[in-house]
């Protein structure tokens, strides 16, 4: 705690120091605005510049930039790749600076690590982040052809995939609920369809999305691994339009345009797979007519300029999975729906060229329903419905102030209501119903300060500060259970009640954030980062994969905030005017308070009422590793080489006799190889090869009978480790030639071009029966998923 | 966890599978006891090895990997204990191993009987090695006789499965094991005893038998309860495989009674952690990446396995569905 206050003071100081010594000369304020001089769209990352200063800084994600200098002329400069750049004279204060910018003529859809400015990975203080453009995504071989923003993720240093064709990523040892994953600030809690196998993001609808794996900044908080910050497209504000494509199991379609012409504009995008109506006529000649799965998703958002400083969004997002299940021979029908939704309302305010403010306003939503019945003749019938979910409204308000070039200070609140139904019961039986459910309700906040301050030329310092805290409260029930099981009498001997808001627990602490980045020269520098923080939400599984089921469950009087601290370093150097990049980072990383279900817990089995997280365990990670990363980003080759060696352990008292053990997901080595070809004006080859460690896994130990059932003794957690992972995708895109006003483009692609068979997962398979005259063999079996997957999809613009 | 395996098969359609070799380090086998104290019987323990995961296994295997000679000793709550017999050729042929309901034992009491409401500790040392257990025997919450009939499958009144009513005790944590044993008017496939049914009982088809009054405590409410799959039974063993007729998750006829065979209904009150370990059974060896593997909830300190402590009901029918 000494420290943390300390450190605190320290920031205070800097900040008051600061704000002081700069505000004495003249000063005139400029800001303004980076925008597509074709649709309007706000662009997130460009680089603002004036060269005769040596001093620069890029646009929010509003577009928004702001610069405070001493009075004189200047020349301001912008430039953004795929743009052309663009100058404006300035000699006096104005906060409505705006750059049209103009879509460069030729065809420009590199595969890029495009940090926006071009050397942005050198000069800024960020460690560990990553931005993406989603035309990069476009051109990437994929699965069934369905564009994945959270695969192309998974191709960069730190960050790894879970299974085959799964959309869950994995950072720098961090579990799968340690992803900030937001979607226009709203927080999206199971981001894949069909159990894992794509994303719920529907490209067409996405402008950027940035991953901070290493130091996020203070104004993000609430998960200890990483932020994916996904921002939606406002929508061409100049004329209507529309995109869409054609797959093998999904069709898509973007519609935009401007509500008023310049000030206003919407985008609404919807995706729906059909492989369900492609297949009910074969299904409805079996027995399990009716049996069916699809998805769909629908993303929308619209814009208004309402004055010259302010600004509204608000932006929509709808998904469901719904996965059917009819067996007319046992009268039985299953219906399972899950999935997210998220509303945000958002309001851009300038208060002045040095102080922009957004205030959000967001509901989240994630829901997960099983609902089965049992109708056979002779019988009553059998209704069960089982749900889990949670729910947030979200009120954020986010300050830039920007007193003096060398001082980008950001400041805010965030307020989350949260209610939880971590699992739910309700059934009827023969005019009998019953019910059990037990929601969770929680109250989490945070307060921060992050100021970016350019010491000199070649130090920049980046410190924040964030508090966090989350109450839970009532109306709850706590079951406190004792241990007998004796002749099955008792087992609740307790049952604790807090009525509404009545708090049941409170929790709260410091998290600070700080990085630095010094620079040797124009083309190499040095970074280093520290962060410390809390995550008040978990998600749990019984699952060794992903599934809709798994359930978040917030912090609780029974499980605390899992904690986290990782320190990272890295060095990057670019060549070739930038054509070439490179970055070597290390990084450390312990957290504590991790949860896993307790070994021998038995999903849907308790003596009475019970509170899910009384079958929860405790316990500490540890990650550490290296990255290293390799692009070329221009040129009719370019693509990247991404390296990740790490080591992911899990230390549990009550699990694997309180010994380390591997996480799951734990893979030494990790390789990705993104290449891309312009074969011509119309023709682009793109190719991907991965190479991974397999996956860990606990494997039998002995075997033993028991009434005649053969039981297995298992080994040590995860102490087995299949075979390595490694498949090659390869794409060709043909742009058709241009009409008037309709593009038009195909896309051929074949995942797993040499047909490797990669380990999904092993099972052992008894053959034979005791007492039979056979013998009884247990066979490890090793089931691969997807071999060799050509798929063709049309995309066209109009 | 039926639509676990749906989602499993599901995965199986599109992925393909292959055998693989796995090499699994040797640990040296533990003491595994299967022991049951049931009221009004002896206690009846087996005491086992466990063995090597892929060795090829059958029930000689079983019947060699027994532990003899070991000082088997139950004490009750009552202060009785006694030194368990072992079981030879002579009191036990031909094997030399005696007949549970359920299985074979090695070691039986001949003083004790058990009893409800009485805890037994079990203790086991055979040279160096201790293994011991505690079970008690619930009071039995019984199933209403009267109310057992059997109704005929919807599609095939050549098939029948049961109908039972239960008034469940008002105190939550009452524990069912629901068995069957079957003399089937085909004749039994696996009848040494030479008494027309089979040996052994198997339990219902259902959650293996195992319930418990988690959602239902202190209801009077009727079910249905299929007849269960003996350990020596393909499944669909008793009609040839029609496809047409299958649900695809179960084959053909299993958990139904032909109509007209002979019924022993086994129902038992269940004590709480030995009930745990067979209802996690279920969870040992999930086939698929959508379970982790768990081990079963064991009671036995020292070694593995569970010692029950039960009380039963045995009723006597007759699988005849009366039209009503």
């Amino acid at each position: 705690m000494q420290n943390i206050l300390g450190f605190k003071k320290y920031i205070i100081v800097a900040l008051l120091t600061c704000s002081i010594s700069f505000s004495q000369n003249q000063k005139i304020n400029i800001s303004g605005y980076v925008k597509s001089n074709d649709s309007g769209e706000t662009l997130i990352g460009a680089n603002v510049v004036i060269k005769s200063l040596k001093i620069g800084c890029t646009t929010n994600n509003y577009g928004f930039f702001s610069f405070s200098l001493d009075s004189a002329d200047y020349l301001l400069e912008t430039s953004y790749i795929g743009y052309e750049n663009q100058s404006i004279s300035i000699s006096k204060s104005s906060n409505d600076v705006i750059f049209n910018l103009k879509p460069t003529s030729y065809i420009t859809d590199e595969v890029t690590i495009k940090a926006k400015k071009e050397d942005a990975n050198i000069k800024n203080a960020d460690i560990g982040k990553i931005e993406i453009d989603v035309e990069q995504v476009d051109q990437i071989p994929v699965l069934m052809g369905e564009k994945d923003i959270l695969k192309t993720i998974q191709l960069l240093p730190g960050v790894q995939s879970g299974s085959e064709g799964s959309s869950g990523f994995y950072v720098r040892g961090g579990g799968p609920d340690q992803n900030l994953i937001l979607l226009d600030e709203a927080v999206v809690y199971n981001a894949s369809h069909l159990f894992g196998f794509f994303s719920v993001f529907n490209s067409d609808a996405i402008n950027n999305m940035d991953l901070i794996k290493g130091t996020m900044p203070a104004n993000y908080g609430g998960r200890l691994s990483s932020v994916l910050d996904i921002n939606m497209k406002d929508g061409n504000n100049k004329k209507y339009g529309a995109t869409g494509g054609i797959g093998l199991i999904s069709s898509k379609l973007t519609i935009e345009g401007p509500i008023k012409k310049d000030t206003s504009s919407f985008i609404i995008s919807g995706r729906r797979t059909y492989f369900d109506v492609l297949a009910k006529p074969f299904i409805d000649t079996t027995a399990f007519s009716g049996s069916s799965y699809f998805f769909y998703d629908l993303t929308t958002k619209a814009n208004y300029q309402l004055s010259k400083k302010d600004k509204l969004f608000i932006s929509g997002y709808f998904g469901r999975d719904v996965f059917n299940f009819n067996s007319d021979d046992w009268g039985f029908k299953m219906n399972m729906p899950w999935g997210n939704a998220t509303a945000s309302l958002r309001w851009n305010h300038l208060f002045s060229s040095k102080l922009f403010m957004n205030t959000s306003l967001i509901f989240s939503d994630y829901k997960y329903e099983l609902n089965m019945t049992q109708d056979l003749d002779s019988l009553p019938t059998t209704e069960t419905s089982l749900f889990s979910g949670i729910r947030d409204w979200n009120l954020k308000n986010d300050f830039s102030y920007y007193p003096n070039p060398k001082h980008k200070i950001k400041f805010g609140s965030n307020y989350v209501f949260h209610k939880f139904n971590p699992t739910s019961f309700s059934g009827s039986y023969d005019n009998l119903d019953l019910e059990q459910i037990i929601n969770y309700y929680a109250h989490e906040y945070g307060v921060y300060v992050n100021d970016e301050f350019d010491v000199n030329d070649r130090l920049l310092l980046n410190f924040g500060l964030r508090y966090s805290g989350f109450t839970q409260v009532g109306p709850f029930e706590r079951q406190v259970k004792d241990n007998s099981g004796q002749i099955g009498q008792v087992s609740t001997d307790t049952t604790i009640i807090y009525g509404k808001g009545e708090i049941v627990e409170m929790y709260g602490g410091f998290e600070p954030r700080f990085s630095l980045r010094y620079l040797f020269n124009e083309s190499s520098s040095l970074k280093f980062g520290f962060i410390q923080n809390y995550q008040y939400l978990h998600l749990t599984s019984v699952a060794s994969s992903s599934l809709p089921t798994d359930v978040w469950l917030p912090s609780s009087d029974v499980v605390q905030p899992q904690f986290g601290r990782q320190i990272s370093l890295g060095y990057f150097k670019n060549f070739s005017d930038n054509t070439y990049e490179t970055s070597f980072e290390l990084y450390y990383k312990k957290m504590k308070n991790l949860v896993e279900y307790n070994e021998g817990y038995m999903p849907g089995v308790s003596i009475g009422l019970d509170n899910i997280d009384n079958n929860l365990t405790f316990g500490d990670g540890k990650s550490y590793g290296f990255e290293i990363f390799s692009a070329k980003r221009r040129g009719n080759l370019n693509g990247w080489v991404g390296y990740t060696y790490s080591k992911t352990t899990r230390q549990f008292d009550n699990l694997n006799n309180g010994n380390w053990y591997y996480a799951k997901y734990d893979r030494p080595h990790d390789l990705s190889v993104v290449l891309n070809y312009q074969i011509s004006d119309r023709l682009n080859l793109s190719t991907v090869f991965v190479y991974a460690s397999g996956n860990s896994l606990t494997i039998p130990k002995s075997m033993y009978i028991i009434d005649g059932n053969l039981i297995t003794e298992w080994g040590d957690l995860n102490s087995y480790r299949m075979d390595p992972y490694h498949r090659m995708d390869v794409a060709l895109t043909l742009k058709n030639k241009p009409q008037k006003k309709f593009s038009s483009s195909w896309t051929l692609s074949v995942y797993n071009v040499y047909n490797r068979k990669n380990p999904y997962f092993i099972y052992f398979e008894t053959e034979g029966l005791l007492g039979g005259t056979e013998n009884v063999e247990i066979k490890a079996q090793q089931v691969s998923l997807f071999p060799i997957i050509p798929s063709i999809s049309w995309n066209f613009n109009f | 966890m039926k639509k676990i395996k749906i989602l499993f098969i599901l995965i199986l359609l599109i992925s393909c599978t292959k055998e693989i070799d796995i090499r699994i380090p040797s640990t040296g086998a533990q003491f595994v006891v299967n022991g049951y104290i049931e009221n009004g019987q002896p206690a009846k323990i087996l005491i086992t090895r466990s063995l090597p995961y892929f060795d090829p296994l059958n029930l000689e295997n079983v019947v060699s990997s027994s532990v003899r000679d070991a000082q088997v000793k139950i004490s009750s709550s009552n202060g009785v204990s006694e030194i368990l017999s072992q079981t030879n050729t002579t009191s036990h042929p031909p094997i030399g191993l005696g007949l549970s309901d359920t299985w074979y034992f090695n070691y039986y009491s001949e003083v004790i009987l058990g009893e409800e409401g009485v805890t037994y500790d079990l203790e086991i040392i055979k040279n160096d090695t201790i293994v011991s257990s505690k079970t008690t025997i619930p009071k039995l919450a019984p199933i209403s006789v009267d109310s057992l009939r059997f109704l005929y499958r919807a599609d095939d009144s050549s098939y029948c499965y049961m109908l039972g009513h239960l008034n469940d005790p008002d105190t939550i944590g009452n524990c069912y094991r629901v068995f069957s044993k079957t003399k089937p008017i085909w004749g039994s496939t696996f009848d040494l005893n030479n008494d027309s049914f089979d040996d052994f009982y198997m339990s219902m088809l259902e959650q293996d038998g195992n319930f418990t009054d988690e959602y239902v405590n202190g209801w009077n409410f009727s079910f249905p309860m299929y007849k269960g799959r003996g350990f020596w039974q393909e499944w669909g063993l008793q009609e040839s495989y029609d496809s047409e007729e299958v649900d695809g998750t179960t084959a053909a006829t299993t958990g139904f009674w032909n109509v007209g065979d002979s019924v022993i209904l086994k129902w038992s009150s269940w004590d709480r952690s030995s009930w745990d370990f067979w209802y996690s059974l279920a969870f040992n060896n999930p086939a698929g990446p959508f379970g982790a593997p768990s081990d079963a909830n064991s009671n036995i300190s020292g070694g593995l396995g569970v010692f029950s402590g039960t009380s039963s009901q045995y009723i006597e029918l007759i699988a005849q569905p009366v039209l009503e």
